[in-house]
C-alpha cells in the first residue's frame, strides 16, 4: 500500500468518495482523484502561474528603471528581453480568463488590444489606422497635457499609474489602451512600420534621453509615462496574485472553491474551450490571416506573437495535464482534469491528451519558423496575402484546436457539466 | 472560367430535387434543407445580376445603370441577410461568411484593402481577388466603392481601375454563392443523415438572433455598456443597416420558421411555434417601420425609440427561442466561435 494511504484513514476516503458524483467505487481508493481536488488544484495552478506572472513583470520594471536611469541601446534591449519573458508566464495564465469573472474583469488594464496608440504616443500619420469612430485614436498622452474625448477635456499633466487605469476605454473605446502589456510594448518598440515585411518597430533609445538628445520631443513626459505604466502593471499582477492565494479570506479563491465542484469544472472546461476557440483561433488566428490584417496580429510591435499564441496554447494543456512549469524551471503538479477524466472515459481522455499534444506541435512549428536562423517568418509575414506556407502554418493550428475544443464539451458532458455558456445561470439548457 | 463552372452547376440544381420523400409529413430537417436550398439559389442569382449590372455600368457608365447596380447590389446583399443565419455546413469552408460580409470591421480593414487596389497600377481579376484578404471579397468591399465619401459621390467610380476591381469582385462573389448553393445541395445527404444537425440549426438561428440584438443593433446604439458609435453598425456607409435587419428577420421566416413548426409539432409544443411566428412578425412590422439607416437615428429621439422597440423585440424573439424553445427541445448549446471576446 502506498505510503500516502497511511495518513488518510480508510473510512474517511470511503466517506469522501460517497460526496463525489464521479469517483468510481470499482476503482482502487489510492487512484481515485475527486473533482474536489481537480478544482483545488486548479486554483493553486492559477496562483503559481499569476504569481510567476508578477516576478517577471517586477524584473520588467527594474529593468525599465535601469533603462530610464541610463538610456543606451543596451538597457533597452535589456528591457525588452525582460518584457519578452514576461509574457511567457502571462500568456499561459490567459486559460483562467474566460469562466473566472475576476480575471475577465481585471485583464483589460492588462493585455487589451488591439491598441489605437496615438492614444499614448507619436504615431507615423500615414499607416496608422486606428478604430472607426474613436475620438482618442489621435490623443497623443505623451505630447499633450490635455487630451479631448468624447467632449470632455481631461487633465493629463501628471502621468501616474492612476491616471492611467483611469484612461483605459476612455470615451467608450475598447481600443484606448493606455496600460497594460501593449501599451508597454509600444513605448519600448514603436510602431510596426514594416507591414508584411521583415522587421519590428524600432524605437530609438533616445526617444528616453534628456535635454538635446531627446528624439520626437517630449522625452520627459514619455519617461514618465513608462515608468508608471510598468508599476501599474506591477500593482495589478499582486492583486491577482492575491485573489487566488491560499490561506486568504474573502479572495476569489475561497468563493471559488465554495461553489459546487460541477461548478468548479465548468469554469475550468470554459475557460479551456473559449481559449481554444472563440479567441485564439478565432481572433487571433483566423482574423489575421483570412483578412490578411496585421492590424489583428496579437504582440505587433515586438513581432512576439508566435510566443503569445504558444503559450496561451500551453496554458490550455496546463489545466488539463494539471502541471505548469515555473519561470524557474521547478514543475507545479497535482490532481489533473485529466485524471479525472480517464476514471470517466479513458479513450476520450486519452484523446484530449493527444489533441493537445498535436495543437502544441502546430503552435511550435509557428513559433520554429518565426524564430528560424535563417530567414525566419514573423507571424505578421505568415498572414502576407498569397503566403501559402504561411497560411498552411496558421491553418494547421486552427484545425487542432477546433479539434480539441470539440472532445472539450465531450469531456464537459462525461463529467455532468451540462452548461457551458458564461451567463445563463438560471436557465434551463 | 467563371461562367462555365456555373453553368455545371445549374444541371446539378435541377436534378438535386427534392431529397426525400417521408410521406405525408416532411421531418424537420427536411424542410430546413429545401428551405435553405431556395435561399442560397436566390442569393447566387441576386449575386448573378449584381455582376451583370457592374459589367453593364463599367461599360458606359451613367446615372440609371448606376442606380441598377445600387439596386442589384442591395439585392444581393439582403439575398445574404435572409440565408446568414446559417452559420454551419458550406458555409464554414474557406470562411465564405466572412468572404461575403466581413464584419464587424473596427479598423476600416476594407477602406485600406480597396485603397490598396485603388492605388495599384493595375486593377486585378477575380482570381487576384480570390486570393486575397476576405476584407475586399464581399458586399462591404462593393459598398465602399458604391458610397464612400473618398469616391466623390461616385464620380470616381467611372474610373477604369476602380471599376475593374469592383467587376473583379461582383464575379468572385457570383463565383462564391454559386459554389455555395451547389455545395449545399451535395451537403444535403450528410445534413439529413445526421441527427445532430438538429440541434446545430437551432443553435445556428439562436446565435444569429444574438448577434443581432448584441452585435448589429446593441453595440452600434450604446445599448452595451460603451457609448453610440455609428461604425459599429453594418451598411454604414450606405445607411442600409435596419434594412438588412429586417432582410434577416425574413429569412428566418422562410428559411428556419416553417423546419422549426414541424420540430416543435413533433414535440407536442406547437404553442410555442406559434408565439415564436407571432413575435417574428411583430418584430419584422416593426422593422419595416423604421428607417432603413441606424446612423441618423442615433441624432433622433423619436428615431431611436423605434430601434429601441426593434432591439427589445429581438431581445423577446431571442428569448423565445434561446431559452423557452431551447429548454423545452432540450437543447444543450456548446463553445461557438462568438465566445471570447
Amino acid at each position: 500500500m502506498p505510503a500516502i494511504m497511511l495518513r488518510r484513514p480508510l473510512a474517511a476516503i470511503v466517506a469522501l468518495s460517497a460526496l463525489m458524483p464521479f469517483a468510481s467505487v470499482a476503482t482502487a481508493a489510492d487512484d481515485t482523484v475527486s473533482a474536489d481536488a481537480v478544482v483545488h488544484h486548479y486554483a493553486d495552478l492559477a496562483h503559481a502561474n499569476y504569481a510567476d506572472a508578477l516576478n517577471a513583470a517586477e524584473v520588467l520594471n527594474e529593468r525599465i528603471d535601469e533603462l530610464l536611469a541610463n538610456p543606451t541601446a543596451e538597457t533597452l534591449d535589456a528591457a525588452k528581453q525582460a518584457w519578452l519573458q514576461a509574457r511567457i508566464p502571462y500568456q499561459q495564465s490567459e486559460v483562467f480568463r474566460f469562466g473566472n469573472a475576476v480575471v475577465d474583469d481585471w485583464e483589460g488594464q492588462l493585455n487589451a488590444w488591439p491598441l489605437d496608440e496615438g492614444m499614448i504616443d507619436y504615431v507615423e500619420g500615414d499607416d496608422y489606422q486606428h478604430e472607426l469612430g474613436n475620438e482618442g485614436a489621435t490623443a497623443n498622452i505623451v505630447a499633450n497635457e490635455q487630451i479631448e474625448v468624447g467632449g470632455e477635456s481631461l487633465d493629463v499633466s501628471e502621468i501616474t499609474p492612476e491616471l492611467l487605469a483611469d484612461l483605459n476605454e476612455v470615451g467608450g473605446s475598447e481600443a484606448n489602451v493606455a496600460s497594460g502589456y501593449h501599451a508597454i510594448e509600444f513605448l519600448l518598440w514603436g510602431q510596426d512600420l514594416n507591414g508584411f515585411e521583415a522587421g519590428s518597430g524600432e524605437r530609438p533609445v533616445s526617444d528616453y534621453q534628456t535635454g538635446d538628445d531627446c528624439t520626437h520631443g517630449n522625452c520627459d513626459r514619455r519617461r514618465s509615462y513608462l515608468d508608471a505604466v510598468s508599476d501599474l502593471l506591477v500593482d495589478d499582477l499582486e492583486w491577482m496574485v492575491a485573489q487566488w492565494a491560499p490561506e486568504a479570506e474573502d479572495n476569489y479563491r475561497q468563493s471559488l472553491l465554495a461553489e459546487s465542484d460541477q461548478e468548479g469544472l465548468r469554469r475550468m472546461l470554459f475557460g479551456m474551450g473559449s481559449l481554444s476557440l472563440g479567441e485564439l483561433a478565432g481572433e487571433r488566428l483566423k482574423v489575421a490571416l483570412e483578412a490578411n490584417s496585421f492590424e489583428d496580429e496579437h504582440d505587433c510591435f515586438s513581432d512576439n506573437t508566435h510566443n503569445s499564441h504558444y503559450y496561451n496554447g500551453q496554458g490550455i494543456q496546463n489545466i488539463y495535464t494539471g502541471t505548469y512549469q515555473r519561470l524557474d524551471g521547478s514543475v507545479v503538479e497535482g490532481p489533473s482534469l485529466q485524471d479525472l477524466l480517464a476514471q470517466q472515459d479513458e479513450a476520450l481522455a486519452d484523446n484530449l491528451s493527444e489533441q493537445l499534444d498535436a495543437t502544441m506541435a502546430r503552435l511550435d512549428a509557428i513559433k520554429q519558423a518565426a524564430e528560424a536562423e535563417s530567414s525566419p517568418m514573423a507571424f505578421d509575414m505568415m498572414i502576407a496575402p498569397g503566403n501559402e506556407q504561411g497560411s498552411e502554418l496558421i491553418n494547421e493550428a486552427i484545425l487542432t484546436l477546433v479539434a480539441q475544443t470539440g472532445s472539450i464539451e465531450q469531456a464537459a458532458g462525461e463529467l455532468g457539466v451540462t452548461s457551458l455558456q458564461p451567463d445563463d445561470a438560471g436557465h434551463r439548457f | 472560367m467563371a461562367a462555365f463552372r456555373r453553368l455545371g452547376l445549374l444541371a446539378c440544381t435541377l436534378l438535386a430535387a427534392p431529397l426525400s420523400f417521408a410521406a405525408d409529413t416532411p421531418a424537420p430537417r427536411d424542410i430546413w434543407h429545401g428551405a435553405m436550398a431556395m435561399q442560397y439559389a436566390e442569393l447566387s442569382d441576386a449575386s448573378e445580376r449584381l455582376e451583370a449590372s457592374a459589367a453593364r455600368f463599367c461599360q458606359a457608365p451613367d446615372e440609371s445603370l448606376r442606380q441598377r447596380l445600387e439596386n442589384d447590389w442591395l439585392s444581393a446583399y439582403q439575398a445574404w441577410q435572409a440565408v446568414r443565419f446559417i452559420q454551419f455546413g458550406p458555409v464554414e469552408q474557406n470562411s465564405r461568411g466572412w468572404q461575403l460580409q466581413f464584419w464587424p470591421d473596427r479598423k476600416n480593414l476594407v477602406g485600406r484593402k480597396v485603397n490598396g487596389w485603388l492605388k495599384a497600377p493595375a486593377a486585378p481579376d477575380a482570381q487576384a481577388i480570390a486570393r486575397d484578404s476576405v476584407a475586399i471579397q464581399g458586399f462591404p468591399a462593393l459598398e465602399y466603392l458604391l458610397y464612400d465619401d473618398a469616391m466623390e459621390d461616385g464620380r470616381a467610380l467611372s474610373d477604369p481601375n476602380a471599376c475593374a476591381l469592383m467587376q473583379a469582385i461582383t464575379t468572385h462573389l457570383a463565383d462564391t454563392t454559386s459554389a455555395l448553393h451547389r455545395d449545399w445541395q451535395a451537403f444535403g445527404e450528410h445534413y439529413l443523415d445526421m441527427s445532430d444537425y438538429t440541434e446545430t440549426t437551432l443553435a445556428s438561428a439562436i446565435q444569429a438572433l444574438e448577434q443581432l440584438e448584441d452585435k448589429r443593433l446593441g453595440e452600434p446604439m450604446g445599448l452595451k455598456g460603451a457609448p453610440a458609435n455609428g461604425y459599429l453598425a453594418e451598411a454604414w456607409r450606405s445607411e442600409q443597416s435596419v434594412r438588412l435587419v429586417a432582410s434577416s428577420l425574413e429569412g428566418l421566416r422562410t428559411g428556419f420558421l416553417p423546419g422549426l413548426t414541424a420540430l416543435l409539432r413533433e414535440a407536442d409544443a406547437l404553442p410555442l411555434a406559434e408565439a415564436f411566428r407571432d413575435q417574428l412578425d411583430k418584430t419584422l412590422a416593426q422593422a419595416s417601420e423604421q428607417p432603413s439607416g441606424l446612423v441618423p437615428a442615433l441624432e433622433y429621439e423619436e428615431a431611436f425609440r423605434g430601434l429601441q422597440s426593434l432591439y427589445l423585440d429581438i431581445s423577446q424573439l431571442r428569448h423565445l427561442l434561446g431559452n423557452e424553445i431551447a429548454a423545452e427541445l432540450g437543447l444543450m448549446r456548446g463553445f461557438n466561435s462568438s465566445d471570447g471576446d
